[in-house]
């Protein structure tokens, strides 16, 4: 699954390590989210829309 | 600190208290009972092991509570640190072990029922599958 994080984060201007903070999560996580290696949990891809404050089909494509 | 982090902090302490109390007992108790009943010095080798496994897991519990920023998924993961991905590397490389343990524990039954030397026999076996389950946590780990 494709996903839209490391656009985000950057925006922000965090680092993995800040965002996996913010999320409860690992550094990482983080770096396996962005690279799409790994898909979060329902849970977890609430926490991420929460955080950028974008709906999760926003952020996640199943393409 | 706030809340949600105070309350992660005290779980990983507590965790790591059971978790090393527990790890303590069972050392003790298995160094007794293996010293009284065990073949030759079983006992030693099963104190070296278990004191190592312990000093290891000491080590991760530290990190994750102290340096939980440079710790690897292998620490987190015994650890109540461990993220979601953590623990789903964690659960792959179980159900791998889960699904090689079986066809290999069929092996050794067959080995020794053919004659041979029981004891090696299942010293390798743990071996083997201390391996596959190294192998599987770190291939999980790379694919996730």
């Amino acid at each position: 699954m494709n996903n839209e994080i490391r656009r985000l984060r950057e925006e922000q201007g965090l680092s993995q390590a800040a965002l996996g903070a913010a999320l409860g999560v690992s550094r990482q996580t983080v770096n396996s989210l962005e690279s799409g290696r790994y898909d979060p949990s329902l849970p977890l891809a609430f926490a991420i829309a929460r955080h950028f404050q974008l709906p999760i089909e926003e952020i996640f494509h199943d393409e | 600190m706030t809340n949600d982090s105070t309350a992660s902090t005290r779980a990983t302490v507590t965790g790591a208290a059971i978790g090393l109390s527990t790890g303590l007992v069972a050392l003790v108790t298995g160094a007794l009972v293996l010293r009284a009943y065990g073949p030759g010095n079983m006992w030693a080798g099963y104190v070296t092991g278990a004191s190592l496994v312990l000093l290891a897991a000491g080590i991760a519990f530290w990190r994750t509570w102290r340096r939980p920023a440079s710790t690897t998924t292998a620490e987190r993961a015994f650890t109540p640190a461990a993220d979601e991905r953590d623990r789903r590397v964690l659960s792959s490389a179980s159900a791998t072990l889960g699904g090689f343990s079986l066809p290999l524990t069929g092996v050794a039954t067959v080995v020794i029922a053919v004659g041979a030397d029981p004891a090696p026999v299942l010293g390798i076996l743990l071996w083997v599958l201390l391996a596959v389950f190294v192998i599987a946590f770190v291939r999980a780990n790379r694919s996730m």
